[in-house]
């Protein structure tokens, strides 16, 4: 779709993000630079809890940054910088997701969870050193049920969800980076928080975890 | 009859409930809708359930990228700017790009090995202490010994096997 210049004019003013892109465009490579310096944990963030590997999601972070490197020269401001960024975010997880499936990999979390030698050896240490508060343990454990009700939810209700909580983005800038209408974003939000409501509840009513994890 | 909404309605107003929290309702549905949940205790807890679980998603770890990200990162993005440049001639402003991304992943790296060396000198006076861990340990009775030559002597002239014969039996 054509960017109109009043439109390009009014993401420039309004979006800092764009101003650097711009830069970028211009040939300022330290922009590049500022821009990672801001977006790459967001961006790692949603693709750790999109793909679960915390190796994948950098690698796939790494090409999200090199794709916006070499967009550079046909760049034009179009949308906030977040929404064009998590299109591409939203393109390499789709293309990840799909040559996955062809491979037929079992996704794995390597993420270590309660059931983890690791997180026992944090235990045993944080036993022997006399400091186990209860609220230490509701936290790990209300993470692992958190975790588990995401693994429910279907990739694009999951790409959604992290939109919308971690990136606060809108039902229109969520439509636009996953090129879906406003509409099936409402619908997609709605099914998701439905899906999560229905293994998190039981736990935060009585402490119980759903057999759905 | 049953009082239950029909599973259609149920979903619409699950919709509804959803945008309304994330503040995309137009305003006349925003007026029924807290109409409604003033006077309907279902609805009210319904809401305020998918609130609670919404607020729950923020014990999600987030991540953060290695030290090593941005360099590597912008190293091959400086690796692809010189790519491009081969493939359509260089210039003046691919140079550029070139030699200012090269410089920013030299400062990354520099940065990133920093991070790492600091961090590998806390491992070694770790380390150093694991290693001469049984001194360590019997420091307090070292100390009591005075100096390394009486212990000598005290080698020489009575052997440590033969002086502690109750520890040669557990080997300590």
């Amino acid at each position: 779709m054509a960017i109109t210049e009043s439109t390009a004019r009014r993401y420039e003013l309004a979006d800092p993000d764009v101003r650097l892109m711009l830069a970028v465009r211009e040939g300022d490579a330290a922009a590049f630079e500022q821009l990672m310096q801001r977006y790459q944990n967001r961006v790692l963030t949603v693709l750790q809890h999109l793909v679960g590997s915390p190796q994948e999601a950098e690698d796939l972070a790494q090409e999200v940054f090199l794709r916006v490197f070499r967009a550079r020269k046909n760049y034009a401001a179009g949308a906030k910088f977040s929404t064009w960024l998590f299109t591409i975010v939203n393109n390499v997880a789709f293309n990840a997701r799909r040559g996955r499936s062809r491979r037929k990999e079992v996704q794995v979390r390597d993420e270590v969870s309660s059931s983890g030698s690791v997180r026992g050896m944090a235990d045993l240490a944080q036993a022997a050193s006399g400091m186990m508060p209860t609220r230490v343990i509701d936290k790990e454990e209300m993470r692992d049920v958190v975790r588990a009700a995401l693994d429910v939810l279907n990739e694009r209700q999951r790409m959604a969800v992290l939109l919308n909580k971690f990136e606060g983005l809108g039902y229109a800038d969520i439509a636009e980076a996953m090129q879906m209408s406003p509409q099936a974003i409402k619908s997609l939000l709605s099914r998701a928080r439905v899906a999560l409501r229905d293994v998190i509840e039981p736990y935060l009513q009585s402490g119980v975890r759903s057999p759905l994890e | 009859m049953s009082n239950e909404p029909a599973p259609h309605d149920a979903a619409r107003l699950d919709d509804e409930y959803v945008a309304y929290l994330d503040g995309e309702t137009p305003p006349e549905v925003n007026h029924r809708l807290e109409a409604l949940l003033a006077r309907d205790d279902a609805a009210r807890a319904d809401v305020h359930s998918l609130e609670r679980v919404w607020d729950a998603l923020d014990h999600l770890p987030r991540a953060h990228a290695s030290t090593a990200f941005t360099s590597t990162t912008v190293e091959m993005a400086a690796v692809g700017a010189e790519q491009e440049a081969a493939a359509s001639g260089r210039s003046a402003v691919n140079d550029r790009w070139r030699h200012a991304l090269l410089a920013l992943a030299v400062l990354s790296a520099a940065l990133a090995a920093g991070y790492a060396v600091a961090s590998h000198q806390g491992r070694q006076e770790t380390e150093a202490l694991v290693k001469h861990l049984p001194v360590v340990e019997r420091l307090d009775e070292y100390r009591q010994a005075g100096n390394i030559e009486f212990l000598r002597q005290l080698a020489d002239e009575i052997p440590f096997d033969k002086a502690a014969p109750t520890d040669a039996k557990t080997g300590h």
